[in-house]
């Protein structure tokens, strides 16, 4: 039995497959959010907070659960490089804002008692730095000696996943997040920050286009592994590469409407 | 550069239903002959996946110059219907040929491979389905005629892509094994070699299970000393028990049954437990075994007693080039060498 997925060259079928390491982190990381909640209500004196960080937070972790377990995660550590992709945006794009948006502002203010993290967190989330670090990020899990020396590795698909997850937090938590505060991004910057790190991202861009237009496959684990019936190896890489320009932009579409909603109510 | 692998001469059943003389009809072209079946997961659709998308990309005249031929190892299955519709996905000019399995097994005897093997399907599978082992490289022949270069499985788009326009062009692709490896091949590598007294065992490999209830194991024996030895043992922590089977030829069916003669390493010489011949059986297993995982194997010899060594699992599609097959890409160095097979 395996505890995270990896590439494992076994031809593809339906057949379910455990991964434990999956269920435990996915069952940490939810309690650990909860009990940070229940700290910030209890420093609060209430715990009284919007019901949709409740949903945010339920939504997020069975986003990233989806993401990781079978098949999800089978498929995207060893056979399609398109679910690759679309595991990639479900837990850098999804998951990430969700979990930072179930995180309650009396529980993110905890932060501002820890100096030495909130003066990490504050350097790591500008959002000049966040975009940067997140295309770094981008970057490096999508070259293909990282991503074909990883994935046959239990540890360095988890790495992945969650340097996709850091990568994720670091980017959305200056759109999301109020702490540190940040007065001047106001919500119009905070959609052109979307825009340009979702949207014309070079390194988005970039490695859609490679996906997309290369002459042959990148990746050699999706190349040589067992085929899934009806999906060629290129039109599985040009769809992974669509997924990453299409969807990346369907996301940010999202984004900037609820940003110029609440801006244009909260400006009105 | 190695001993190249004459061009062979057989005749067997197109597509069509029409013979196929393979010499005379691939003559001044180059031929890359594959041995394999339809149902096969891997493997097959892989390597014709990979030589269709790079031919596609070939000029007219370098394209017209190649021939892909590819002959089943699975006639009961692969009627010429199926071979036809199924090469047909990859690229319609591919070559179907089937024949008795007599035939293509004295076929790959004599470019030095194997036979091709029936292995049971998944527990609950249906009677008819089975996976037959085979081999798993693309054997090149020149437009001059012998081979030189053999593919085995892990060749990529991009090495074809490089080699395949030379071939046509009457070329001989640079042979240093410059392709990329697979990607876990490093992490599927045996354990070292083995040495008890004059004994020294090598290269000891499980493939991954394809039933819940056995598995094989093959290995590399050499007797550096002057007498014979014998193994007589197998024991290992993944099955309740481990026997010395063999597998031969009844009529047209490749059969498996227990080894009815003692399994003798020569003096100054060695043995194989390798697939197609003389092997450990390992069952019923004691654990579900994935690729990479370890076996502990104890090994009882006659006169070297008792030998602990540890065998690696590797998925069947890695098994050749993990049993001791060439480096990706390498030129034909003799017939054991370039077919990876023993």
């Amino acid at each position: 039995m395996q505890w995270w997925c990896s590439t494992s060259n076994i031809p593809w079928d339906w057949s379910w497959r455990a991964y434990p390491g999956v269920w435990l982190f996915i069952i940490v990381l939810f309690v650990m959010l909860r009990r940070w909640n229940a700290a910030g209500a209890r420093a609060a004196g209430s715990s009284s907070f919007e019901p949709w960080r409740a949903a945010a937070l339920g939504l997020g972790t069975a986003v990233l659960w989806i993401a990781l377990d079978w098949p999800v995660g089978t498929l995207a550590s060893g056979y399609l490089a398109s679910v690759h992709m679309a595991q990639f945006m479900m837990i850098a794009m999804i998951a990430a804002p969700l979990l930072l948006c179930g995180i309650t502002p009396q529980a993110m203010r905890l932060l501002e008692g820890r100096a030495g993290l909130l003066r990490v967190l504050t350097v790591m989330t500008k959002p000049v730095m966040a975009l940067v670090l997140f295309n770094i990020i981008i970057a490096i899990t999508h070259t293909p000696v990282v991503v074909d020396t990883l994935m046959p590795s239990q540890l360095g698909n988890m790495a992945i996943d969650l340097l996709w997850l850091a990568g994720g937090a670091i980017f959305w938590w200056p759109v999301v997040s109020r702490v540190p505060a940040r007065p001047k991004f106001v919500d119009p910057l905070k959609i052109g920050y979307l825009i340009i790190g979702l949207m014309f991202s070079p390194v988005n861009i970039g490695v859609s286009a490679f996906l997309v237009y290369s002459r042959f496959p990148l990746f050699s684990t999706y190349e040589l592994a067992p085929p899934i019936p009806g999906v060629s190896t290129v039109f599985d890489h040009q769809l992974a590469g669509l997924m990453m320009s299409v969807g990346g932009g369907m996301i940010a579409m999202v984004g900037m409407s609820i940003l110029f909603f609440r801006w244009a109510r909260t400006s009105g | 550069m190695g001993t190249p692998i004459a061009r062979p001469d057989f005749t067997l059943t197109d597509t069509h239903g029409r013979p196929f003389d393979f010499r005379r009809e691939t003559e001044g072209k180059v031929a890359l002959l594959f041995f394999g079946y339809t149902n096969c997961p891997d493997v097959c659709p892989l390597h014709m996946a990979n030589i269709a998308a790079v031919l596609a990309k070939m000029s007219f005249d370098d394209r017209d110059a190649i021939r892909t031929i590819f002959v089943t190892t699975d006639p009961a299955r692969d009627t010429p219907g199926v071979l036809r519709a199924w090469l047909d996905q990859f690229d319609p000019t591919f070559v179907g040929l089937t024949g008795t399995a007599d035939e293509v097994d004295r076929i790959q005897l004599a470019l030095g491979l194997r036979p091709a093997q029936r292995e049971a399907a998944a527990a609950g599978a249906d009677s008819g389905e089975y996976f037959v082992g085979h081999a798993a490289q693309v054997i090149a022949f020149g437009r001059d005629g012998p081979a030189r270069l053999i593919y085995p499985f892990g060749i990529r788009q991009t090495d074809w892509a490089n080699d395949l326009p030379l071939l046509a062009r009457g070329t001989m692709p640079r042979a240093s094994p410059a392709a990329t490896p697979t990607a876990d091949d490093g992490a599927l590598q045996p354990d070292p070699d083995v040495t008890a007294g004059d004994l020294v065992v090598s290269r000891v490999v499980v493939p991954v299970p394809s039933t819940a209830e056995r598995t094989s194991l093959y290995l590399r024996v050499r007797n550096r000393g002057d007498v014979a030895d014998t193994l007589v043992a197998i024991q290992t922590d993944a099955a309740g028990a481990a026997t010395l089977h063999d597998q031969r030829m009844v009529g047209s069916s490749m059969v498996m049954e227990p080894l009815d003669a003692p399994f003798v390493i020569p003096a100054l010489g060695e043995a194989w437990l390798a697939p197609g011949g003389a092997h450990g059986m390992l069952e019923p297993m004691l654990r579900p075994l994935g690729a990479g995982d370890h076996v502990a194997v104890s090994l009882t010899f006659a006169r070297g007693g008792v030998v602990g060594t540890r065998a690696i699992v590797v998925p069947y599609a890695r098994l050749e080039s993990v049993l001791g097959a060439p480096a990706v890409r390498a030129p034909a160095a003799g017939r054991d060498d370039a077919t990876g097979t023993r």
